[in-house]
């Protein structure tokens, strides 16, 4: 009597037990993806999550030549913005939008497409009156693209992704003539917002924009 | 009896202890995969762009002087084609030749035509036109140039 009393009390605690660190692991689990999976991080070139378990890089997006622009820049009109974007991480990035300088940041002229001669009397400073379009009074202001644009992941096609940005690029009235015929150096942009994770990537080269 | 219990919880321990490190191990490395393919950050990067600017303007071409109302006024229209992106236009004379010297006699001009006031009778007009894109960016002066008279008596224009 007494032994099977033993008996059932020890088989009641064994499954109590089995139920507790099942619960216990699940709740661990869910705390574990919770906290994985909802950040929300703000990068400095070059850092990463804070912490977190994957390692994020920044994206690098940079002026190129090839393919030149189709749409050129004229006083009181808009052009093309050739950029490479290159993704350091091992997965592909889905860029949304971007984050603009305000609309008094202005580009730099160049005598060639190598950017290495700046052009007299086009500077930034001059004013060029040359800034990315769209852009607002207040920096950062957030510009979803028509077409998000995944970039492969490191080492894969289509990283770096060339991508024109039509008529992105804005030109004022009252731009010196020194500027005609000009290759110019956009602001950078303040930020992106983009997405990691599995994705196609968009074939280089690729045309996107944003309209407002 | 102390024995069979302390091996009850071992045998506890034994089966629990997988189970719950099975669900941890699932959740975090489901966490780790979905963190790693669905974050979403603000990245903050060294970025720009290229962009290119137009030559300036081209000269006018099609450059032609009439006389306006040659019965009534001594007038000259002076027309022209349309240069592409101009916001404005300019127009020169000359009175002394057409390889003479050109004084502009109207800025601004919006449209591909423009009509003199009264001119002088007994004098030839040469006109050329400038083209602008915005405030700063203009061509070159039209290479070809149109003449037209003023003449005292009627008809008070006459072509050459």
């Amino acid at each position: 009597m007494q032994r099977a009393t033993h008996t059932k009390r020890a088989f009641r605690s064994t499954r109590r037990m089995k139920i507790v660190s099942a619960v216990c692991g699940i709740l661990l689990a869910g705390v574990g993806a919770y906290a994985a999976t909802n950040w929300v991080v703000g990068l400095n070139s070059g850092s990463s999550g804070e912490g977190q378990s994957a390692a994020i890089s920044n994206l690098t997006i940079s002026a190129v030549a090839s393919p030149s622009a189709t749409n050129l820049m004229y006083p009181g009109g808009t052009g093309d913005v050739v950029v490479t974007i290159s993704n350091p991480n091992p997965y592909p990035v889905t860029i949304t939008s971007v984050q603009l300088p305000t609309n008094a940041t202005y580009a730099t002229g160049y005598t060639s497409s190598a950017l290495t001669t700046t052009q007299t009397g086009c500077l930034a400073a001059t004013p060029s009156q040359v800034t990315w379009n769209f852009s607002t009074a207040t920096s950062g202001s957030s510009h979803t693209l028509t077409t998000p644009l995944t970039v492969g992941a490191s080492g894969q096609a289509n990283n770096p992704l060339a991508v024109t940005l039509t008529n992105d690029a804005s030109m004022g009235t009252t731009t010196p003539a020194a500027c005609a015929n000009t290759f110019f150096s956009m602001p950078s942009l303040t930020g992106v917002s983009a997405t990691g994770g599995a994705a196609t990537s968009t074939t280089t080269p690729a045309t996107d924009s944003w309209t407002s | 009896m102390r024995g069979r219990r302390v091996r009850g919880r071992r045998r506890t321990l034994l089966v629990a202890a997988p189970i719950a490190l099975v669900a941890l191990l699932l959740g975090t490395s489901t966490g780790a995969v979905w963190a790693a393919t669905n974050w979403t950050v603000t990245l903050h990067t060294a970025s720009s762009g290229e962009a290119h600017s137009q030559t300036v303007p081209t000269a006018p071409t099609g450059v032609t002087a009439a006389c306006a109302a040659p019965t009534t006024a001594k007038t000259i229209k002076a027309s022209w084609s349309a240069v592409t992106h101009a916001t404005t236009y300019t127009v020169y004379n000359s009175t002394t030749s057409a390889t003479g010297t050109y004084s502009s006699i109207a800025t601004g001009v919006t449209t591909t035509s423009w009509t003199s006031g009264t001119l002088t009778a007994g004098t030839h007009y040469w006109f050329e036109v400038t083209a602008s894109v915005g405030s700063n960016w203009t061509s070159a002066k039209s290479s070809a140039t149109a003449e037209s008279t003023i003449n005292s008596v009627t008809p008070f224009c006459t072509q050459p």
